[in-house]
């Protein structure tokens, strides 16, 4: 039998992409699916990452221009997987790609389209913090910087006469005819990248959010720090006032997932870095249980981020109860109960499964574990030729994503190689 | 030959246009030194618009090309292959970037047009001056030597050896495990340690020595897979640690039975205490909370009437496993406290543990028998083979990686890799899994029977202006300089360095220029921004 060398990946996050680049590297042909109209995944919504406080554009960017522009990697966004036969270098993936309306080669990204677009949604990219039109791209620097059109909220699409982003585009880029596509494609090897999701807060219901404005998830304080995001860098409360007073919660839903995100503790450390140069005034109080800092760096970290434990409340929170506009951090400390008044509030959330893992793991016949994320052995999944990778088989933070995108990658040319005997 | 420049001015649809005026700019740049054509595009990289330019370049005759678009980190690769399609040396093209530089940038519609002509005008006094560079290739030796054959040093080899590739193993314990010795592909030099290490990415000299006998290898590659090690109790310093009821936590947890016989009947008190070293060291290694949990359920199991107690800073137990085992714990009954240790003191049978808690209070304890829970340290070496093969290390001592996140198996030179505990505490996933990626990345950088690309855009040393000082040496994280003892003047080794541009900063003889980047260019670059 001859081996296919074409190998998919599943998930266009910083994982997807770094294992794209390696495959590419060792003369494979890539076919990368990702759900989105853009790539990136997670990492693209933060202004700097730990542990070094770096900037996420300036490290992720060029990654993704490059990736763009490489003739080995053939990048098929907002696609799902439909099916998969097959084994170790003869597997038949079907594909669904859904249509974004808007001719990709024409498009220079120009951004004329949704200035004319009459309809605003919800913009889903900044957890809902702002407004987008129903031709956009997320955020400013988004790759492929190509718009699309969502049809869910697209009049057009409602049986309305519009053509707004159509006469708006000088370059003949909006095409209303597209179609929804099947793809049916060869491969060798899958890696599954589809990354983690967060816990839905409103599970907690002590903790206030969704009934005060003042509480926001990690993800939404990295949006509002953003400087591309809703509020082009500002932290501030819903009302576009700055918070004096701001509580970081750990460990929101360790308990109940029985799961140590390992990520939390130090993006939250991130935040305080973000606090101090955004609202230099603003007092910070961090609510935590143990602190997870098992990096080489990451106490010199703390230390830079917390002198002297500045701000470190080892604590419990109880509950979160609303008092006016201020919010009352209800917690326990040495067996006693104290109060902190506050007028924001940012909750670490656990990691979790992705969205979708169930489906998807269905179509891949992958097994899951009980906690939902996809059981591995190292990189290598249940059944033979398909590697999971990054956030889908637990929380990673960056480094552990890479490493693990590389190991896949490698494990993927062996499965080409080896067929079904290769381990 | 005289020079022939060509100028083409990219609307970017309106993108430029908008803001730049297009119909006064062309004629502000005819007539510049040496150009020969100037015109406008409405959208260059476009399919049409490359096929036009590559098509003028041949038409023209042209010998250096400027570009006036966006920025280059978008089209630069775009328009190199341009010229190679158009015959012309993609070093001789030169873009100035007059979209987000200047007319996404620059509010005034006039002003706008004056900077970009500016600008496109210093583009063209630098590309005049600009040679064209070669594509340069070496031959590569595919072969790859693994330093230290404990589990990384045996994952890496066990993929990486092949019918292409022969792998060689070195490591200073003269008896290595089977599992590596029958490997096919792989020669093993049990007993040897590297000396020296000359050459670069592809051809590099590998002397290694052992007891009385010298050997040369030839590589292409290395991993540096030499582990690291538990700090041992001298090491961590603590007062009173030598009592004989005091003891590391070994890596087996099995080696602790002697200890456990020899506990008093009844319900002895055994007590394990995290973090020991970590003060001394200044990091969490980050493995030994979940070690710790694992060698208390067994002792559970081993011994139940033993009654368990855990002395410990924060836990440390990220992922998926880590919080259900600390869970475990807590449900076999473990008295838990929060503590840094201070001093340990035998008392009769039993082992006073001193520690202090986090309000800076001390608190005492007892027990039968105390188990130290070690800090990961590098190994025993580690700082001797660093400096003999070149690479960075962190503050710890630990071999640190090009990039804390994206690069996690390279290091600072090109050619050498890192897996395993030797770049930091790891458990036994881990380190597997960052032997898989470096092996992965070997593969696909260092392919059999394929040369390697080298820069073209590498430093030169004028000899006549170098005063042999050697401050460039000092910057030089590649390692590309090499002085020369002869002419006692420095020069740079065009395959190892890679045209970063520190040592041109560095020489203060200005003896140093980067291709492509000579002080001429930027300051007659310069010159025409602000004339
Ligand atoms: C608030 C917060 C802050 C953080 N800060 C840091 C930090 O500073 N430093 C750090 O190292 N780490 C940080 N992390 C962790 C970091 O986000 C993850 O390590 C990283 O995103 C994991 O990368 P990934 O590629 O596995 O997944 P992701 O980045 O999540 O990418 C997954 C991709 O797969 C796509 N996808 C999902 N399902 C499907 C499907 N069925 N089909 C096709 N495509 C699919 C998604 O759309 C997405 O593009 C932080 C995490 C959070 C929540
Ligand atoms: C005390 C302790 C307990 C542990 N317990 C567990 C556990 O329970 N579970 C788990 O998953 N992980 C555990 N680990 C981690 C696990 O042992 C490591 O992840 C793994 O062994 C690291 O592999 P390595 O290849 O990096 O290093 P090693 O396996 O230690 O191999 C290093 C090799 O390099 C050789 N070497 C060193 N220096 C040189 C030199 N200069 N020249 C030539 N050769 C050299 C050495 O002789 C050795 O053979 C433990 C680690 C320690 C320190
Ligand atoms: S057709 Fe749809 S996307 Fe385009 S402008 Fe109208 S509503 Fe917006
Ligand atoms: S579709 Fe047209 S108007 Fe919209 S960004 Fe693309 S080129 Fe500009
Ligand atoms: S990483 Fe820190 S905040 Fe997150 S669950 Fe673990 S201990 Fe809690
Ligand atoms: S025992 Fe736990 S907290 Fe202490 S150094 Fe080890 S992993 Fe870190
Ligand atoms: S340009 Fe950079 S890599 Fe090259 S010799 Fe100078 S310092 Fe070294």
């Amino acid at each position: 039998m001859t081996r296919n060398g074409d190998i998919l990946i599943i998930g266009a996050g910083i994982g997807g992409i770094q294992a794209s680049h390696l495959l590419s590297k060792a003369g494979h042909q890539v076919h990368l699916v990702e759900k989105t109209a853009h790539i990136g995944g997670t990492s693209i919504k933060f202004e700097d990452v730990f542990p070094n406080l770096e900037c996420a554009t300036c490290m992720l960017s060029p990654l993704e221009q490059e990736l763009l522009q490489d003739p080995n990697v053939h990048l098929l966004t907002l696609t799902e997987v439909a099916g998969l036969e097959g084994g170790p270098g003869d597997f038949t993936v079907r594909l669904r790609q859904r249509a974004r309306y808007v001719n990709l080669e024409n498009c220079i990204g120009c951004g004329a389209c949704y200035d004319a677009c009459p309809v605003s949604a919800i913009n889903e990219f900044e957890e809902g913090l702002s407004q987008r039109k129903a031709i956009c791209i997320p955020c400013a620097g988004t790759l492929p910087n190509v718009p699309r059109i969502d049809k869910e909220v697209c009049i057009r699409f409602k049986g309305q006469e519009c053509v707004a982003c159509q006469q708006a585009c000088m370059f003949e880029a909006v095409e209303y005819g597209q179609e929804d596509r099947d793809i049916e494609l060869k491969v060798g090897a899958v890696l599954v990248a589809v990354g983690s999701g967060t816990m839905d807060v409103r599970e907690l219901p002590h903790l206030s959010y969704g009934v005060h404005p003042g509480v926001f998830t990690s993800l939404e304080l990295e949006r509002l720090n953003a400087s591309n995001g809703p509020t082009e860098g500002k932290i501030q409360l819903r009302d576009g006032r700055a918070p004096n007073r701001v509580a970081l919660v750990h460990c929101v839903g360790r308990r109940e997932r029985t799961l140590c995100s390992g990520v939390c503790c130090r993006y939250l450390l991130k935040f305080r870095h973000y606090l101090r140069h955004k609202l230099p005034c603003a007092e910070v109080l961090e609510f935590h249980g143990d602190l997870c800092l098992p990096n080489k760096g990451d106490q010199r970290f703390l230390g830079e981020m917390a002198p002297d434990g500045e701000g470190l409340v080892r604590a419990e929170v109880v509950r979160i109860e609303v008092e006016g506009d201020y919010l009352k951090v209800i917690h326990r400390r040495d067996g006693r109960e104290a109060i902190e008044t506050v007028d924001m509030v940012v909750l670490s959330p656990a990691l979790t499964p992705p969205k979708g893992a169930t489906e998807l793991a269905r179509t891949l016949g992958v097994a899951l574990a009980d906690d939902g994320f996809f059981v591995v052995n190292g990189v290598a999944s249940s059944r033979p030729g398909i590697l999971i990778l990054g956030g889908a088989s637990g929380p990673k933070d960056i480094r552990e994503t890479v490493v693990e995108a590389l190991a896949a990658a490698g494990g993927a040319c062996k499965a080409v190689m080896e067929g079904e005997d290769g381990k | 030959m005289n020079a022939r420049v060509g100028v083409y001015v990219c609307e970017c649809g309106n993108n430029i246009s908008d803001q730049v005026d297009i119909a006064a700019l062309v004629p502000m740049l005819e007539g510049a030194p040496g150009v020969v054509k100037v015109m406008s595009h409405r959208l260059l990289c476009s399919k049409e618009g490359q096929e036009f330019l590559a098509e003028e370049v041949r038409k023209e005759g042209l010998t250096h090309l400027v570009v006036a678009a966006c920025s280059p980190r978008q089209h630069l690769p775009t328009f190199m292959e341009v010229c190679k399609r158009g015959g012309l040396n993609p070093y001789l093209m030169q873009m100035a970037n007059i979209r987000e530089q200047c007319a996404w940038v620059t509010s005034d519609r006039h002003e706008a047009t004056e900077k970009a002509a500016r600008m496109i005008r210093a583009a063209i006094a630098r590309v005049v001056r600009q040679a064209p560079l070669p594509e340069r290739e070496v031959e590569a030796n595919p072969d790859v030597i693994i330093i230290g054959g404990g589990l990384s040093g045996t994952v890496t080899a066990s993929m990486l050896a092949g019918p292409e590739r022969r792998v060689h193993v070195v490591d200073r314990n003269p008896a290595l495990a089977v599992a590596l010795t029958s490997l096919k592909g792989v020669e093993t030099h049990g007993g040897c340690e590297v000396e020296a290490v000359r050459g670069f990415f592809g051809n590099f000299e590998v002397e290694l020595a052992s007891k009385g006998s010298r050997q040369e290898v030839r590589v292409g590659a290395m991993v540096v897979c030499t582990g690291s090690r538990a700090m041992t109790l001298q090491e961590m310093g603590y007062p009173g640690s030598e009592a004989p009821h005091v003891v590391v936590l070994p890596q087996d947890p099995e080696s602790l039975r002697p200890y456990l016989d020899a506990l008093p009947s009844g319900q002895p008190k055994v007590m394990f205490v995290h973090c020991a070293g970590r003060e001394r060291v200044g990091y969490c290694s980050g493995v030994c909370c979940l070690r710790s949990f694992k060698a208390m359920r067994w002792m559970a199991e081993t011994a139940p009437n033993a009654q368990l107690s855990c002395l410990h800073q924060d836990i440390c137990v990220p992922g998926r496993d880590g919080e259900r085992e600390y869970q475990g714990i807590l449900g076999i009954g473990a008295r838990m406290t929060w503590g840094r240790l201070t001093a340990l003191a035998q008392q009769g049978p039993q082992v006073t543990v001193s520690f202090r808690r986090e309000d800076g209070s001390i608190g005492q304890d007892a027990a039968d028998l105390v188990i130290l829970v070690p800090a990961t340290v590098p190994n025993h070496g580690a700082r001797a083979l660093i400096d003999i093969i070149g690479v960075e290390a962190g503050p710890a001592g630990f071999v640190e990686e090009a990039h804390p996140m994206l690069e996690p198996v390279s290091t600072s030179v090109k050619g050498i890799y890192v897996a395993g505990s030797a770049s930091g505490p790891r458990d036994g996933r881990a380190t597997s899994l960052l032997s898989l990626a470096a092996a992965a990345q070997i593969a696909a950088e260092l392919r059999p029977g394929k040369t390697l690309r080298l820069e073209a855009q590498t430093s030169q040393v004028c000899e006549a202006l170098c005063t042999g000082c050697r401050n460039c040496m000092t910057v030089c994280t590649y390692g590309a300089i090499e002085y020369d003892l002869v002419a006692q003047t420095c020069r740079v080794n065009e395959t190892i360095c890679r045209g970063c541009g520190n040592c041109v900063a560095a020489c203060p003889s200005e003896a140093i220029s980067v291709k492509g980047a000579t002080y001429q260019q930027i300051l007659q670059e310069i010159k025409e921004a602000v004339r």
